[in-house]
């Protein structure tokens, strides 16, 4: 039992040290607030280490990707973040005159028109221009079949066009 | 810049803002031992929890008395392994299981499109479905679901149409953040949909025959009651008549903007709500429809590792939940929880009697026709709506659903 336990503690440090910075980062994507992505990439570690039975080797960063994203649901739905981070990322922008902070301010703009998709919508087109995933990737972590990733991008990438088309106009 | 070099290099960004703290690890470790104390004793409770919990304490413990099959774990034992071992009845997937040509129909996507005529297959050797006599189409007519970009849909169950009912309101930069996220249809057929929710509770609007809100209330996740009475979500549970006059109110008293779905009892007289936990899990609380407080509701426990959503009553009084289990929805399963007290004692001795294993189709969300003989289940990734009958007899719709939806009611 103990060496159970001390070899469970062992890959999940393993894991840890080899996911946590990436499934921080994915949840800073998602949910636009350091504090809540720390707690959400904790939480998906937890859950993992709570499982009766891992996911395959190899299985493991789909299963802690899948658990960050059905969290960041959660907080969006009832508590009402959506509005408070995207009002918040744009009063934290200070000084907007320099080059710099102008490109700054663009990015924020983008990633809370992102942040305020459907959620659906939203988990798709970060899980492709923010993690890298491929179609069918994006369809095994989420429980979708691949047309729906499809037409779920398309339909965001249509409301993001419209959104940010002076955006694109200027670069 | 192309759009898609827009998002690649803002997402990035956004990405790179954010460093791992150096003390990551030992938070982790502190936390996951925090967790293995919870489970070890009891859960600490939240206000609603701890009221609960001084109140069941009180009372007498045969109530909780183990019983032969599953069993709703005691809810003054809110965390840890879970003594839940169902009895799986698989109902066998679409494709070969007993599912009885009822009807061919256009296929409808919720989207709107015609896509395509399907056939219902036939009954196959492997049936594995429980017995019961397949009843063709629902008898229920009309659906109503919201999918999850915010468009309410009406249901033709019979024919597979699908008709846009409203759309969720933008403002003048297109935005839409008050999204249209529940939706409930009275004893006349009228129809009331919820927006929810930034940055407090939603609101609910009557839908008028020309399709024009009217606003009832403050509040979100309508469900009426068998004797016409809406009620809606707010910081507990508020009971309007149809013309949005406030009745009564149950207070949030610990559930406050936790609970996240409602379903009232074909007699009126109990709530199920779905309650999100300080953690993120979510339960059930039951509470008396009359009650002044959900301080009074006992919250049934989902097995350990799953969660359950969804709530729908029966008419004989016995409660559905979709149970997810697991990752995302690949496994998720009906279970039916049946209150072995009676009527007299609606709030005692809930036993988890059986799952009901759908097969392919993965329920999303569940729903309980008026007077609750028929359950409707939405499935996850795409497919038909499917009917359970009474006996949990699997029938069919030639509604496919696109996306994924937010709400369910017929």
């Amino acid at each position: 039992m103990a060496d159970r336990v001390a070899r469970g503690r062992s890959d999940l440090e393993g894991l840890f040290r080899q996911h946590y910075a990436g499934l921080l980062r994915l949840a800073r994507v998602l949910t636009g607030d350091d504090e809540l992505a720390e707690d959400l990439a904790q939480e998906a570690f937890v859950r993992l280490n709570a499982r009766a039975a891992w996911p395959q080797p190899g299985a493991e960063l789909a299963y802690l990707r899948r658990t960050v994203v059905n969290l960041s649901h959660d907080h969006f739905r009832r508590r009402g973040v959506v509005l408070r981070h995207s009002r918040g990322a744009r009063d934290d922008l200070g000084d907007v005159t320099s080059p710099a902070a102008l490109e700054r301010a663009e990015q924020h703009r983008v990633a809370s028109a992102v942040r305020r998709l459907p959620a659906r919508q939203r988990d798709c087109v970060v899980l492709r221009y923010y993690a890298g995933c491929s179609d069918s990737e994006v369809a095994a972590l989420l429980d979708i079949g691949i047309g729906s990733v499809k037409s779920n991008i398309a339909r965001a990438r249509s409301r993001l066009a419209r959104e940010l088309r002076d955006l694109r106009d200027q670069t | 810049m192309s759009l898609d070099a827009l998002l690649e290099r803002a997402l990035d960004a956004e990405g790179a803002s954010i460093d791992p703290a150096p003390d990551a690890w030992e938070q982790l470790q502190a936390r996951i031992e925090h967790e293995a104390e919870r489970t070890g004793a009891r859960r600490r409770p939240t206000q609603g929890h701890k009221d609960a919990t001084h109140r069941r304490d009180s009372e007498a413990s045969q109530e909780y008395s183990a019983v032969p099959g599953d069993e709703v774990p005691d809810p003054r034992t809110l965390r840890g392994p879970s003594p839940i071992v169902g009895e799986t009845i698989p109902a066998g997937s679409p494709a070969g299981r007993g599912w009885r040509l009822a009807v061919a129909a256009g296929v409808v996507a919720l989207a709107g499109a015609a896509v395509a005529v399907h056939y219902w297959p036939s009954a196959s050797n492997d049936d594995q479905i429980r017995t019961g006599t397949p009843q063709g189409i629902p008898p229920v007519a009309t659906a109503i679901a919201v999918t999850e970009d915010g468009t309410l849909l009406r249901l033709h169950v019979g024919t597979g149409e699908v008709e846009t009912l409203a759309e969720s309101p933008t403002d003048a930069d297109g935005q839409a953040n008050e999204h249209i996220s529940g939706a409930a249809i009275g004893l006349d057929g009228m129809v009331v949909l919820s927006t929810c929710c930034s940055p407090a509770v939603g609101s609910t609007f009557r839908l008028e025959a020309d399709r024009t809100p009217t606003k009832l209330a403050d509040g979100d996740t309508p469900t009426f009651g068998v004797t016409g009475e809406l009620a809606l979500v707010a910081y507990g549970i508020d009971i309007y008549t149809v013309d949005g006059t406030l009745l009564r109110s149950i207070d949030g008293d610990g559930y406050s903007g936790n609970i996240m779905d409602l379903a009232w009892s074909p007699d009126g007289s109990l709530f199920a709500a779905e309650i999100v936990t300080d953690d993120d899990r979510r339960e059930i609380a039951l509470v008396r429809a009359d009650a002044r407080s959900m301080a009074e509701a006992v919250v049934l426990k989902p097995p350990a590792g799953s969660w359950w959503s969804d709530p729908a009553f029966r008419a004989d009084g016995s409660l559905y939940v979709i149970e997810h289990r697991g990752d995302g929805d690949r496994r998720n399963v009906l279970r039916r929880v049946v209150n072995q007290a009676g009527p007299n004692d609606p709030l005692s001795n809930y036993t988890s009697v059986e799952t009901v294993d759908l097969g392919e189709v993965r329920p999303s969300r569940l729903a309980a026709a008026e007077e609750g003989e028929w359950l409707l289940v939405a499935p996850t990734g795409g497919g038909a709506l499917v009917a359970l009958d009474p006996t949990n007899t699997v029938s069919s719709s030639p509604v496919q659903v696109g996306e994924p939806l937010t709400d369910l009611d017929w």
